[in-house]
């Protein structure tokens, strides 16, 4: 909302939170505004040509579906629900009214991450090999609340039926960069997920794994714990000639071109008048980490992480009335990935995408 | 203060011991670039280790000269 109020092409009409603590937030970023406590007054009005949803997952289908009905513009917060069924019926309501659909997945207009996928769509540096990616945060993820009568309300992330956890929150960023770096969807899902640290404070898992495989046989890792930060978040796409790492906004060469002649020769000397002769030793050389230093994605520094841009392109369609290509799409596909994960590690079995959630994307075409 | 006269016999020794020293700097860069078989052009991008590397011989020879005429005066000292 603080990025809506500074920008002179949108004019806030309206506030709606249920919560009023919150509504009064809001209300005093956008002083002009009227405020609601029930979605469906806010939609009654004509006016209106678009709305932002940020509430919790699993109320985002019932909104947005009448928001769409009512004839507006939608903006809606990641993940797209908690259930599959529901993602499906927003992107059809989204493609029957003809209006704007824009998810909060602000990696894809993160201009880092726009120039990391052109190298690698690129080709020059070989084909992708594994996609690797984490989020570690050591966190508890509640939030104080002034009466246990609104601990569900307020900290819904910790709750099944409100949340799936790691999976609807962080999971969700990431699948779709693996998804946009591989121009593929996988097929296949496998994971585990445990409650190890957090058990007596949430329902969710607070430590996740999945592996998702793609058709020609690369594999997308996902780990995420809430128990641990040392890792921090990172995408890491290891391609036959280079490995990015598009969080860093570094790429790094497999093969490293070599020191100049001068500096072997004199490397050379150093070793040659320096080093020990060794007189027996192992004929195995640890695989350690490389050192390489690597280089920058993007050289020139950007600002914030893609909300922006995406927020402005947002409105830009609004305006224009233009929806911009495979947005949607590539929503949907990264919050039913993550469902899916979140399906295999509660079922304890390798999860097939199914059938009846493909729609005309990439590899997938729906099925009838 | 003490006004220090450097002879031209000890100009042109120095000269020939810096001469000497970036031959042979020229000479390793050189060689380098024919073992290694990296581009010609590095004779002229790594100039300035060229310059790096003749003043560390450089160096070296002054050092040794010292500890030589450091024997030499602990010597004539004795006899």
């Amino acid at each position: 909302m603080s990025y809506l109020v500074k920008n002179p092409k949108v004019e806030i009409v309206a506030v709606c939170d249920n919560y009023m603590p919150n509504l009064k937030l809001g209300l005093e970023m956008a002083p002009k505004a009227k405020g609601y406590t029930d979605y469906r007054r806010v939609l009654e009005d004509k006016t209106i040509d678009g709305v932002v949803i940020a509430v919790p997952p699993s109320l985002h289908a019932q909104i947005t579906l009448a928001a769409f009905a009512a004839g507006k513009n939608v903006f809606c917060e990641k993940a797209l629900s908690i259930y599959m069924d529901e993602v499906l019926e927003m992107y059809n309501a989204h493609k029957a009214s003809g209006k704007i659909f824009f998810v909060g997945q602000q990696r894809v207009y993160d201009p880092r991450y726009i120039r990391a996928m052109e190298r690698i769509h690129s080709g020059d540096y070989g084909a992708i090999q594994s996609i690797r990616m984490n989020w570690d945060r050591n966190t508890d993820w509640r939030r104080p609340v002034s009466s246990p009568d609104l601990d569900r309300q307020i900290n819904w992330r910790l709750y099944k039926d409100t949340s799936r956890g790691l999976m609807t929150e962080l999971a969700c960023h990431q699948l779709g960069v693996g998804m946009w770096a591989m121009n593929s969807i996988p097929n296949q899902v496998m994971g585990v997920g445990s409650l190890i640290a957090r058990a007596k404070e949430r329902e969710v898992y607070d430590n996740v794994s999945c592996i998702y495989k793609f058709d020609n046989g690369v594999k997308m890792t996902y780990e995420s714990t809430n128990s641990n930060k040392f890792y921090g978040m990172e995408e890491r796409i290891l391609c036959e000639k280079a490995t990015f790492e598009l969080e860093k906004s570094r790429y790094y060469h497999e093969e490293i071109p070599p020191a100049s002649g001068l500096m072997q020769v004199m490397h050379d000397i150093e070793s040659k008048t320096f080093n020990s002769i060794p007189m027996a030793g192992s004929s195995w050389v640890p695989d350690s980490a490389s050192q390489n230093k690597g280089e920058v994605i993007l050289d020139r520094k950007t600002e914030g992480d893609g909300t922006k841009e995406l927020l402005e392109a947002y409105i830009e369609a609004n305006i224009t009335k233009k929806q911009p290509q495979y947005l949607a799409e590539e929503s949907y596909y990264s919050t039913q990935l993550c469902l899916l994960g979140h399906q295999a590690m509660e079922e304890e079995r390798i999860m097939q995408f199914p059938d009846k959630y493909k729609i005309n994307y990439l590899n997938h075409k729906k099925v009838v | 203060m003490k006004e220090i006269i450097i002879s031209v016999q000890q100009q042109k020794r120095e000269m020939f011991f810096l001469a000497v020293s970036l031959t042979i700097a020229i000479i390793l860069n050189i060689l380098g670039i024919l073992i290694y078989e990296t581009p010609f052009t590095e004779f002229f991008t790594e100039l300035p280790y060229v310059v790096v590397i003749t003043m560390f011989i450089y160096a070296v020879t002054v050092v040794v000269r010292l500890i030589i005429h450091f024997v030499k005066s602990i010597i004539n000292k004795k006899s």
